[in-house]
């Protein structure tokens, strides 16, 4: 019996002796964040700390907000993320569980003999001797598990802040798109009412007028659909940031930043997007836990049934007994060849998983930054050739008209198509903000989606918000 | 067969200058049939006609007349084709053609019987000739490419001879692409002054070609392709303001001689303050008996008519097209007809679009003129030159006979002088009441 009290000791002291990080991380994911980022992310436990991310939310929605502050605002207020930190709460909770004892199953057996009077009672405390033997290996999983999910919850930041960034440009070119489109609205509008009085005066014919109409109509439709845009758009931006109520009526800087006369640095940039991309650390870590577990593995199935106890037994003439009790089972079938075999495929697997994830970071990377580089040339094209360009044939066209050479139709339709172009050029630009947004989180450590920059549609921004739960562990 | 010049020297010798009595030239009307030969077949020799002294010259307005001299007793002339810069108005420069540096091309003018021989000098980039429009030419000096004569190369140098046998106005122009070198301003006239005159020299004798262009505002090139909707007609290829006026004394008697190489349309000219007389065609004199008084003369395509009249009444006289589209310049073809619409606030609407706009033409476009808006480059406006009494609201085809009396030069003399009370002006109530006119359009007060 002391002999057993002995052995749960030590196996206590085994279990007590790894320290726990007692934040689960968060303090490292806010460094990391900090560093990557450049922003704050809290992890809201109902603490001081809460009112403040709180009071920094609201201080920003209070202001004309940018990029920047959406995603701040999301970081400090998207209830998935939060959600997601509750994993490491969860990781932090199994660490501590892996490295404590299982709590012995205690045995208690009385038995009634024959002769009614002697009672023998036995109980044992049984534990599980792998248990107790794989305690280190499994606080190191548990470790291990706790990066992963620490990895998982960066990767979880990186996803929101590259969605927020997306579609606070998305939203911001739209509204401009929208102040274009009342424009073309006003001109549509404009030739609508001269046609209608020019027909009223008997000078114009009903086609003519019914032209002028169909054109007018459409240019309202066509501000109804970006003003839907528009609430789409808001709306994303609501869901991400994690507001409702009141606090939706925040407003944006009114323009999409001009084009920085600097390209980001774009060096080597397949090299640092895999240094630190988080997803393919979180492979990396599980491909080596698998490849530790090809080697223990074998170990492992042969003595996964081992039990060890210790026994301690009354006899039913009232004498103590004790002693260990060994189970064993003869490895007569399962020597683990199937297990290790197994544990081998699941190497290759993560490996292979490991790699493919690598090949689609390079060719993300390398197509956003062609990406990149299209479309700051196209802004440059628009903004110093095409707008300019745009604007002499209105000029030319005002000089036309006024030689009686053009029409007021004609003179407002080149007035619309000046404004298509301008249309043109700001979509341009959100895409270069979208794929300069996108690279920096990429070099961030984030995995660019598959359909990202350069997707010039709505389909696009939706197909990034696709991964709807940002604190899901996927 | 006998040479050009030895027929020529063969029927001075037979006839002598009975060929030239009025009578034989009557002899271009139908009704005096004489042998079948040509008019200059036995054709007398004479001296090179002196301006001066055998003529009056004509005077060209905008224009020149083709310099020559005398070389074994024939007149020389140069006419060298190739590209020019022809200023339609001041504001409008296009790159056309012409003959000696200018279109039209110099007038040339001689005295009816002058033997010439012309060269002509191709500088254009492509082959041309000449063709003597009117003028009773043996059949290979008439010019036509192909027909009559091979091309004239580009750099190269022809030569045609042959003399005038009949008085009258005749046209020059090529016979080589035609589209394109007459659409490009090749044209000049060909003045022939009686060597014995029947009835008085004028005393004023103005020579004008009528033509038409299309040159797209904001372009300096004449577009030889359009077959109708020309936006330039000229006198001389000038628009009005930039035609020069025609200037006479009073009393003097004037000849006005129109030719007209437009492409596709005739000029009905119209001259204020006169009746007048057409008295030839590029086909010949019309007989006194045959002529009878007009306001207006209608100038065909491809045709000639000369007018006289005697300058008596004193003043600014508008001579002009009377096709109203000729009186007109390069605007004014493509507006909306805005006539009678009520704009309400479409000129801030639009305005706030495109700033500089303004709607025009809400009652007619008789404002046009006086509004000077921003115009494509290169382009004139349509009218508008300011004249004593306002802004002339004609362009084109127009230009003004000024009839002073006891002028000492043919300058342009300037606004004419009206005598007291001989300018329409607002009547006066007095009047009005006067002469029992009631409805005198007056808004109510
Ligand atoms: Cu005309």
């Amino acid at each position: 019996m002391m002999r057993a009290f002995g052995l749960m000791m030590v196996l206590g002291i085994l279990a007590g002796c790894a320290a726990v990080p007692k934040d689960a991380g968060l303090a490292d994911i806010q460094r990391r964040t900090q560093s990557r980022l450049g922003q704050h992310v809290q992890w809201n436990r109902g603490t001081e700390e809460d009112h403040q991310a709180d009071e920094a939310v609201h201080r920003l929605l209070s202001e004309e907000i940018g990029p920047a502050q959406a995603v701040q605002i999301a970081l400090l207020n998207n209830r998935r993320l939060q959600a997601a930190f509750q994993e490491l709460g969860l990781a932090q909770a199994a660490l501590v569980q892996a490295g404590l004892l299982k709590n012995p199953i205690f045995d208690f057996e009385r038995r009634f003999h024959n002769d009614g009077n002697n009672k023998a009672m036995e109980f044992a405390v049984m534990d599980d001797f792998l248990h107790v033997l794989l305690i280190p290996l499994r606080r190191r999983l548990a470790a291990v598990d706790l990066e992963r999910t620490k990895s998982q919850v960066l990767a979880d930041i990186l996803e929101l802040s590259a969605q927020v960034q997306a579609s606070f440009y998305h939203l911001q070119a739209d509204a401009q798109i929208l102040q274009m489109r009342r424009t073309v609205l006003e001109a549509a509008e404009a030739a609508y009412e001269l046609a209608q009085r020019m027909q009223k005066a008997g000078n114009l014919n009903d086609l003519a007028l019914a032209r002028e109409q169909v054109a007018y109509e459409q240019a309202r439709l066509d501000l109804s659909t970006v003003e839907q845009g528009v609430i789409e758009d808001r709306e994303r931006l609501n869901t991400l940031m994690g507001l409702w109520g009141a606090d939706v009526t925040w407003r944006i800087e009114s323009r999409l930043p001009d084009l920085p006369p600097e390209e980001m640095n774009l060096d080597h940039l397949e090299r640092r997007a895999i240094e630190t991309n988080v997803d393919l650390a979180a492979l990396y870590q599980r491909l080596e836990t698998a490849g530790r577990q090809v080697g223990l593995t074998r170990t492992v199935s042969a003595i996964s049934q081992v039990q060890l106890g210790a026994h301690v037994e009354r006899e039913p003439d009232g004498l103590w007994t004790a002693g260990p009790a060994l189970s064993l089972p003869l490895p007569l079938f399962d020597q683990g060849q199937a297990a290790a075999a197994s544990a081998k495929a699941r190497f290759v697997q993560w490996w292979n998983q490991y790699t493919a994830l690598a090949v689609e970071i390079r060719s993300r990377v390398r197509r956003v930054r062609d990406v990149l580089r299209l479309t700051r040339q196209q802004v440059i094209f628009y903004r110093d050739l095409v707008l300019p360009l745009q604007q002499r044939v209105t000029e030319q066209a005002l000089l036309r008209y006024n030689a009686m050479q053009m029409t007021q139709f004609e003179l407002l339709q080149t007035k619309r198509e000046q404004v298509d172009a301008g249309m043109r050029y700001i979509k341009a630009l959100r895409d270069y903000w979208i794929a300069r947004a996108e690279l920096e989180h990429a070099l961030a450590g984030h995995v660019l989606q598959e359909t990202t920059a350069g997707s010039d549609s709505r389909k696009g921004a939706e197909d990034r918000t696709g991964r709807a739960n940002p604190g899901s562990d996927s | 067969m006998p040479t050009r010049r030895e027929f020529l020297v063969s029927g001075a010798v037979a006839s002598g200058a009975a060929m030239l009595s009025p009578q034989a030239r009557g002899a271009d009307t139908p009704s005096a049939p004489t042998a079948a030969v040509p008019a200059y077949a036995n054709l007398p020799v004479f001296p090179p006609g002196e301006p001066g002294q055998d003529y009056t010259p004509v005077v060209t307005p905008n224009g020149v007349t083709l310099p020559w001299k005398v070389v074994g007793g024939a007149k020389i002339f140069h006419l060298v084709a190739e590209p020019v810069e022809d200023e339609f108005a001041p504001g409008l420069k296009a790159h056309c053609w012409g003959y000696n540096g200018r279109t039209s091309g110099p007038t040339m003018e001689v005295v009816e019987g002058d033997r010439v021989r012309i060269y002509v000098t191709n500088k254009l980039p492509e082959a041309t000739t000449v063709h003597w429009h009117g003028v009773i030419v043996p059949n290979g000096m008439d010019g036509v490419h192909g027909l009559n004569q091979p091309a004239i190369p580009p750099g190269e140098t022809f030569r045609y001879e042959f003399a005038f046998p009949r008085p009258g106005t005749f046209m020059y122009h090529p016979h080589f692409d035609e589209l394109t070198q007459l659409g490009m301003g090749l044209n000049g006239m060909i003045v022939v002054h009686p060597r014995q005159p029947t009835q008085p020299r004028p005393d004023r004798d103005f020579v004008i070609m009528l033509n038409e262009w299309f040159i797209d505002p904001g372009t300096s090139r004449p577009n030889t392709l359009i077959m109708t909707d020309f936006n330039l007609f000229t006198f001389n290829s000038k628009v009005f303001p930039a035609t020069e006026p025609l200037v006479a004394r009073q009393g003097d008697r004037v000849r006005i001689r129109f030719g007209n190489l437009s492409a596709q349309d005739h000029h009905p000219i119209h001259i204020h303050g006169y009746s007048f007389a057409v008295v030839e065609t590029d086909g010949g004199q019309l007989p006194p008996t045959a002529r009878w008084p007009e306001a207006t003369v209608l100038v065909p395509v491809g045709a000639v008519r000369t007018i006289d009249f005697v300058a008596d009444n004193p003043g600014d006289w508008a001579v002009h097209c009377h096709m109203t589209h000729h009186v007109m310049n390069q605007m004014g073809h493509d507006s909306l007809l805005l006539m009678d619409v009520d704009p309400g606030d479409l000129n801030e609407k639009i305005g706030r679009l495109l700033p500089g706009y303004m709607t025009t033409g809400l009652t007619g476009n008789g404002g046009m003129g006086e509004m000077r808006m921003a115009l494509p480059p290169n382009t004139i406006a349509m009218k508008g030159i300011d004249y004593q009494f306002g802004p002339i609201g004609m362009g084109g085809m127009v230009t003004v006979l000024k009839v002073r009396p006891n002028l000492t030069s043919y300058e342009d003399p300037g606004w004419y002088q009206h005598p007291d009370d001989t300018v329409a002006r607002r009547a006066t109530a007095q009047e009005l009441s006067d002469d029992g006119v009631k409805d005198t359009g007056a808004k109510p007060a």
